[in-house]
């Protein structure tokens, strides 16, 4: 499936109008720079020839050079992806660790207050672009109250620590440089929050619907009618029937932050991948487009299996039926 | 000695509409080791007597009056834990259609496990599984180690009725309440799980509210039946008074309809054109 | 909007910032660090860069043999003590300061000088393009004597060395894998002479240089410390770091509204003429607008005063100012006998009724770039005063690539386009033969399609004379020709407007008036500005 995505985002790339080659030199470049350069970038050769170097390169661990940054795509790539993978890690816990609580809340406590505000906050959160959530709440926290920092992954003074996984938070736990690690925390807090708020609206509301539809269940006056109480009910015999169909759709809402995060991270200056994805389409950077894309589709595909396999061990009617 | 005792017992649903009145007044009466049986057509008020007894009503929009003795303290009135030790433990219910009131995804030995986890704490933990697989044997269940084992929807109807039936058994409880235990099951399964529940009921000597559209059904199976219809009950007596001479109207119209019962749906009984509100209760 | 909570905090920060200053100067004299934001990609390689990102990089990390004058007029030596050209004109020996070190410590000499232009030669990237073809060859002389030899005079040579950079032949040839002469090295790395080294890059999200301390022009005393340059900053995130004292410079992109809302709460704005302009290009083969009056009739059909209103940002400040012609106010021939065009709409009408188009025949279609949102007020002013006339004119946009791809042919090159152009050298010719001579055609530079001979004969003679004040005759009279031809309409000269934190001072910046017009980057030397610490 994934050489499927990778022939078509290789054409789909080079329809994009413009010349890569004009775009990466610059508006003053000759003409002769510019044939000079098509010829160093292969784009000159029919397209099936282009797309063998590239399956060339490849299988070399060699994505091309990015005429946007000059530098090779995979160092772009290990560079920017970590930043981006940190952002939604943290912004799918927030999702997750508020907007799950927040429905079973609501669904407990269906149109009662708390349902009210949880339908309120999932409305605000849907309705409103994560970058307008990011201006807001950097105007909020960064500007009026100064308590968090704005731009970027780390404060200007504080060195990363030396990479392990790419990922600051973690390696400067590895490393035990808790500092970095506090550091670290303050600057993803708000991209994180603005990238989760538009998904937490929606993880709520269908924890809230898929717990309405378990509390309905037979099994759960079963429960009741023998001794259990109402807690365990919720967190336990209730809440793993709920949470399976919202495991896939968060697993999803996981995912697709990868391809949302880039407007978060142009306000947050965030050096992350999904704004080097954009930057390469307005360049036309057709190795880096590819790469992106490439990139995308593959955490697709991994985190779509992941919830696949979580929601096969979690769900005996489907692990059963597998065997 | 009696058991348990409903005394007046008046049910009102609130809703936009406006107001259901579910039970009208009724009284019942179970005595210790016998076997009562609930019979009316649909609608008309036996599941929320059942659901009643074991409190699991009181979170909607309802009204109630009236009294349900269980040993002598009043249920209506027990505070929302008391009723929790009762549940499960004293009083347990078996549902009408076995396979989604259990857990799809539990094991049956872990939900047996937490039925009885509910209410005591103490158990000997190697001797619990072989105490699963007697109760499992008692309704004739042959594996019952896979059955242990197994999930809801791996199991037939009829077995998955079997593990209701042992569950309600785990605590030993005094008086166990079957809602229409049969009528999801095949008309074939129907008489077999119907005699194994007298059976074990009968062998450890519990009390048993059966519930039933179906007078056929509870003949070879109560000691004593309530006739009810839209919340009211029109006539109670033993199994026997009540075939051999049945005192309501409604009741014979019930019983002339046994011999053409083939599936589980109750025939439509014309009720429109037959007023049988208009004959007091018949008492035997 | 009044931001009231950012100037209390800029109040007490103002308070800790003088306690820690006065504490600090007892001890040690020594500037902070300045932190500036521009649009990305930073390219730290002198061979590849032109961008103006690029450009701040190069002014600081590296010097070329001469540069702009302070006040303007012909180069001056940098790298270079003097030099001296042959009487036909093609060949110039420079004499190279001595004791000049490199970030590496290694001692600079005519070596470098000739690796550094085969090198940039080889590569045939950045600005290679302005010595290739006129030079024939390079030669070291002896350890601080270099000679170029030019094919035939070329008059702006002196101006394009501007844009030659020197590196560190030692280094790079230290540094080259697989025969890339450096290219990998120089991707994260400096080998320049400049006052700041590059300790970090990252051309998509910063670049961090630190002094140099044995710069061989000195550097002030509170220059800072270390630099901070960023690439891509969003317009709120650059307010909120600029009032959190986060932040010093912003770009000259952030948007007109944002940059009055800084000057506003206290911190200010620095206006930076430039050497270019703002220009509606006129694709002078289409009709109706091949006929030069009914280009002439929109000339005077443009509400100048509304156009230039638009660059106000605050009652003082503003990023624009009324061009005459093609070369702006400041550049070798640019002339003052030239007529400024007013708006006239009589006179439009005249003009309209000598063109041969008329009625049904005046469809135009105005494109601005997508990318540059505030084009959109200038082609609808151009379009209400071109509708008043009697043209039926219609306003569309353009995605950058799409226009850079339409004007390469005269068919798809839009009617009327809007764009600015920057000098690639304080040389008029470095802003105006892309434009204008036919054999720079089917560029975004020449969406006019001008090829007209004699017009290519007057850009062909600025080039080969070496006589400077015949060349100012040249251009004069060359300015003059073009405001006939009407082959644009001409906006505005080309100004930048930053807004700056009120603690830092950089006087290139602000007062940049007696910098003399920039051209590239040049205003943005950090030796010369104070960052408190
Ligand atoms: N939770 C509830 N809210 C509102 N009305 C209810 C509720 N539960 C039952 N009722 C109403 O009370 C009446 C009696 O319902 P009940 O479920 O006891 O009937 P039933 O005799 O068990 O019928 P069936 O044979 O169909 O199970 C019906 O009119 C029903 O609509
Ligand atoms: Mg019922």
């Amino acid at each position: 499936m994934l050489i499927g995505v990778s022939i078509l985002i290789f054409i789909i790339a080079r329809i994009i109008p413009g010349d890569p080659a004009r775009m990466a030199l610059g508006p003053t470049a000759t003409q002769e720079m510019v044939e000079q350069y098509r010829d160093k970038l292969h784009l000159n050769d029919p397209i099936h020839v282009q797309y063998w170097f590239f399956i060339k390169g490849i299988t070399q661990g060699d994505l091309g050079e990015s005429v946007y940054t000059k530098r090779n795509v995979t160092t772009d790539v290990s560079t920017y992806f970590p930043a981006t993978l940190e952002l939604i890690i943290f912004a799918a816990l927030i999702m997750v660790c508020v907007g799950v609580p927040l429905g079973i809340l609501a669904g407990r406590y269906k149109d009662k207050s708390i349902d009210n505000i949880s339908r309120l906050i999932s409305l605000l959160g849907v309705v409103t672009p994560s970058f307008v959530w990011a201006v807001f709440l950097m105007i909020i926290f960064a500007f009026y109250l100064d308590i968090l920092p704005v731009a970027g992954r780390l404060s200007q003074d504080t060195v990363a620590p030396d990479k392990i996984t790419g990922l600051i938070i973690i390696d400067s736990i590895i490393r035990g440089q808790f500092d970095v690690t506090i550091d670290a925390l303050k600057h993803i807090i708000l991209p994180a929050l603005a990238l989760s708020l538009s998904a937490l609206g929606q993880a709520s509301r269908l924890t809230r619907s898929n717990i309405t539809e378990v509390y309905d269940k037979q099994y759960i006056e079963m429960a009741r009618a023998y001794g259990y109480n109402e807690f365990k009910i919720a967190t336990k015999y209730a809440l793993k029937p709920a949470m399976i169909p919202t495991l896939t759709i968060l697993g999803l809402d996981f995912a697709a932050m990868l391809g949302n995060a880039f407007l978060v991270e142009f306000v947050f200056a965030w050096p992350g991948i999904a704004k080097y994805g954009v930057q390469a389409i307005l360049y036309k950077d057709l190795n880096a487009i590819t790469a992106t894309t490439m990139i995308i589709a593959t955490f697709f595909v991994i985190t779509n299996l992941i919830v696949d396999l979580v929601v096969a061990y979690l769900n005996p009617k489907i692990r059963l039926s597998g065997k | 000695m009696t058991l348990l005792s409903i005394r007046n017992l008046e049910v009102q649903f609130k809703h936009y509409e406006g107001v259901t009145k579910a039970l009208k007044k009724i009284s019942l009466d179970i005595k210790e080791g016998e076997k009562v049986a609930l019979v009316g057509e649909s609608g008309s008020g036996k599941s929320v007597t059942a659901r009643m007894i074991l409190g699991l009503l009181s979170n909607s929009n309802i009204k109630k009056n009236g009294e349900i003795f269980f040993e002598n303290i009043d249920l209506l009135k027990e505070s929302s834990s008391q009723i929790k030790q009762i549940r499960g433990n004293e009083i347990s219910m078996i549902f009408q259609d076995p396979v989604s009131s259990l857990n799809p995804y539990f094991t049956v030995k872990k939900q047996m496990l937490q039925a009885l986890e509910n209410h005591t704490k103490d158990y000997d933990k190697n001797t619990i599984e072989k105490y699963f697989v007697n109760l499992l044997k008692d309704v004739k269940i042959e594996d019952p180690e896979r059955v242990l084992n197994s999930y809801a929807f791996q199991l037939s109807g009829g077995m998955a009725q079997r593990v209701m039936i042992s569950m309600a058994l785990i605590n030993n409880p005094k008086l166990i309440l079957a809602d229409e235990p049969t009528t999801a099951l095949d008309v074939t399964v129907q008489k077999n799980v119907l005699s194994i529940m007298k059976d074990v009921i009968s062998q450890k000597k519990m009390s048993m509210l059966l519930i039933s559209h179906n007078l056929g059904v509870v003949r070879e199976f109560a000691d004593k039946i309530y006739v009810i219809y839209q919340g009211r009950i029109l006539e109670e007596g033993s199994t026997e008074k009540i075939f051999n001479s049945p005192g309501h109207i409604y009741t014979q119209t019930l019983l002339q309809a046994i011999p053409k019962i083939n599936s589980s749906k109750l025939p439509s009984l014309d009720s429109e054109n037959l007023d049988y509100l208009s004959q007091p209760k018949f008492t035997h | 909007m009044k931001f009231s909570g950012g100037k209390m905090r800029i109040f007490k920060i103002n308070l800790l910032s003088l306690l820690v200053t006065s504490l600090f100067s007892l001890s040690l004299m020594a500037g902070g660090t300045l932190r500036l934001d521009e649009v990305a990609i930073g390219e730290a390689d002198p061979a590849k860069a032109t961008d103006f990102a690029d450009g701040i990089i190069m002014e600081n990390v590296y010097d070329a043999l001469v540069t702009e004058p302070q006040g303007g007029g012909p180069v001056v030596g940098k790298l270079a003590k003097d030099w001296e050209v042959s009487n036909d004109g093609t060949t110039i020996t420079f004499h190279l300061h001595e004791g000049v070190k490199f970030h590496s410590g290694n001692d600079f000499t005519a070596d470098d000088v000739v690796y550094s232009y085969e090198r940039l030669m080889g590569l045939k990237l950045g600005w290679s393009y302005l010595f290739d073809g006129w030079v024939k060859g390079i030669k070291k002389i002896d350890s601080h004597k270099v000679q170029f030899d030019l094919n035939e005079p070329y008059a702006p040579f002196m101006s394009s060395l501007v844009r030659f950079y020197i590196v560190d032949s030692a280094t790079l040839k230290a540094n080259e894998t697989d025969g890339d002469m450096g290219q990998a090295y120089l991707s994260a790395n400096s080998a320049g002479t400049g006052a700041y080294s590059i300790t970090a890059h990252d051309p998509n999200v910063e670049t961090r240089m630190a002094k140099h301390n044995k710069y061989f022009l000195g550097i002030a005393e509170m220059a800072p410390n270390e630099v901070i340059l960023k690439y891509n900053l969003d317009a709120p995130t650059v307010r909120t770091l600029i009032a959190n004292d986060e932040h010093d410079i912003s770009s000259n992109w952030l948007p007109t509204d944002v940059k009055a809302a800084i000057a506003d709460s206290g911190d200010k704005l620095a206006k930076v003429v430039s050497a270019g302009g703002w220009y509606f290009k006129i694709n002078t083969t289409r009709a109706p607008l091949d006929d030069v009056n009914c280009r002439k009739a929109l000339a005077y059909a443009l509400d100048y005063d509304s156009l230039v209103g638009t660059f106000q940002v605050t009652d003082d400040i503003a990023a624009g100012q009324k061009a005459r012609g093609p070369i702006p106010q400041g550049m070798i021939g640019y002339s003052e006998d030239v007529p400024l065009v007013e708006y006239n709409l009589d006179k439009a009408r005249d003009y309209l009724s000598k063109c041969k188009y008329s009625g049904g025949d005046l469809d135009v279609t105005i494109n601005w770039i997508a990318e540059v949102p505030f084009e959109e007020s200038w082609a609808l002013i151009l379009q209400q005063g071109a509708m008043t006339i009697g043209y039926n004119a219609t306003v569309e946009t353009l995605p950058w690539a799409v226009f850079s791809e339409n004007v390469t042919k005269p068919e798809t090159t839009p009617n009327i386009s809007i764009v600015a152009v920057q000098a690639q050298t304080p040389d008029p010719d470095g802003l105006i033969y892309n434009m204008y001579h036919s054999a720079a055609a089917g560029t975004w530079q020449s969406a006019e399609w001008v090829q007209d001979d004699k017009i290519d004969a007057m850009l062909n003679a600025g080039r080969t004379t070496i006589d400077a004040q015949k060349r100012v005759e040249i251009y004069e009279d060359f300015q003059q020709a073009i405001v006939d031809m009407q082959p644009d309409l001409f906006i505005s000269d080309l100004v930048t407007v930053y807004a700056m934190r009120d603690e830092i001072k950089a006087p290139t910046l602000e007062n940049s008036a007696e910098y003399g017009f920039s051209t590239m980057a040049q205003n943005f030397s950090f030796r010369l500005m104070e960052v408190p610490n």
